[in-house]
């Protein structure tokens, strides 16, 4: 379910992201036409309704709201294509929720995802092994990465625990064969 | 019985003082040049991949700012791993460095915020995490009722603290990042004193009291 959810959200996000010569900040009438094209959920064949998670769209609304990001009319018209190709093959499918989604259709996704990535000069990348999707601009800055909200923020301390709990285990050790030869050595002496 | 006593010292308790020193002398004496090695051995151990992000230049300004309008081209927007504010909490002396984003090389720095929320002034959630044994040492003191200031470049902003929670880091209603108010909302890991990785977070609400609206 994550992957896919992740999937789509990234074709999605991707496409919202573009860069022209131009910078203006805020968002721009052709970037709210993408933002409203992401917000839509899409219904399925089997009825189920699904849309991109909160937190993706707020990604995309803190890139373009960038001075640096100024999508033009044309590229937008670009991305919203491809926003809606993506929506289309989950909308044809009769998936009940995300996580049952066909692998034909993840596959769509991704490569909808990929493609508006690279026309837009920003770079898509897929962890297969954590169902992470990060997108990086052309300087390797993160603009959206998908995967858990609440982070690790706790100490961890398993690993000194672990390397003190092993030289216990030494020292008793070596105390065991210690003792163990002496007295072999007195009963031999 | 005196011959139990002797394996009991002997196989236990001298062999554990021995270990309690020597782990305590190579702790201290090598803790420098052992702290890569733990780093590799957590990072093998680590489910989450290698964080080798390095981190852009801060754009750190500190404002004076603390009422009317503020418009958004006069805000530079930070990239991921920018350090873009200061946040002090109630009762602390000093205040500490707010970055754009939450990766594990950000939260080594500082105060981290979820990409997925967003600037002070802008109207909308802030979700900000920290280690519980470093910059979020003191959240588990801020009680409802205080006041905590975020300083960016562009304006000085205070929130008052509304209530606290304790909730699984997988509970969805522990916020809400959809909602139209300026709520902001701290974390870390629960219990504060845990040896290892939690599943617990707690947090702390706050609803902005004062400070430059962003406005296009």
């Amino acid at each position: 379910m994550k992957k896919l959810v992740a999937l789509i959200a990234a074709a999605a996000t991707c496409a919202a992201i573009s860069l022209t010569a131009f910078a203006a900040p805020g968002i721009s009438a052709s970037e709210q036409k993408i933002l409203d094209s992401l917000q839509g959920s899409v219904t399925t064949q089997a009825g189920a309704s699904i849309s991109i998670p909160q937190e993706y769209l707020n990604q995309a609304k803190n890139y373009l709201m960038r001075s640096d990001v100024d999508i033009s009319e044309a590229d937008a018209t670009t991305t919203i294509g491809h926003i809606e190709e993506a929506k289309t093959a989950v909308k044809n499918s009769n998936a009940t929720s995300l996580s049952d989604l066909p692998g034909s259709v993840k596959s769509i996704v991704l490569e909808k995802a990929t493609a508006a990535a690279a026309v837009n000069g920003l770079s898509l990348t897929f962890d297969a092994s954590s169902s992470a999707i990060t997108i990086k601009d052309a300087n390797g800055v993160t603009v959206f990465e998908s995967g858990d909200i609440i982070k690790t923020t706790g100490a961890d301390y398993t690993v000194e625990i672990a390397l003190g709990a092993g030289l216990v285990l030494i020292a008793v050790a070596g105390s065991v064969y210690l003792v163990n030869k002496s007295k072999k050595a007195a009963v031999n002496g | 019985m005196a011959k139990k006593h002797k394996r009991l010292m002997g196989f236990i308790v001298i062999p554990l003082i021995f270990a309690f020193l020597s782990y305590i002398l190579l702790f201290t004496v090598l803790s420098p040049m052992m702290k890569p090695v733990f780093s590799i051995f957590q990072l093998m151990s680590s489910e989450k991949g290698a964080d080798f992000y390095s981190l852009p230049e801060s754009i750190y300004s500190p404002s004076s700012i603390s009422e009317g309008t503020v418009s958004l081209s006069q805000i530079e927007f930070p990239v991921y791993g920018a350090h873009y504010a200061s946040i002090q909490l109630p009762g602390t002396d000093e205040a500490e460095d707010l970055y754009f984003g939450d990766s594990n090389a950000v939260l080594k720095k500082g105060i981290g915020q979820y990409m997925g929320s967003f600037l002070p002034g802008y109207g909308s959630p802030i979700l900000l995490s920290g280690h519980n044994n470093t910059y979020f040492h003191n959240l588990k003191n801020v009680k409802e009722g205080d006041v905590i200031t975020i300083t960016t470049s562009y304006g000085v902003y205070e929130y008052k603290v509304t209530g606290t929670a304790i909730k699984t880091r997988t509970d969805k209603t522990a916020y809400d990042l959809n909602q139209q108010k300026e709520q902001l909302i701290l974390y870390t890991c629960y219990p504060f004193n845990a040896l290892g990785l939690t599943s617990q977070r707690y947090f702390v609400y706050a609803d902005k009291i004062s400070g430059p609206e962003i406005v296009d």
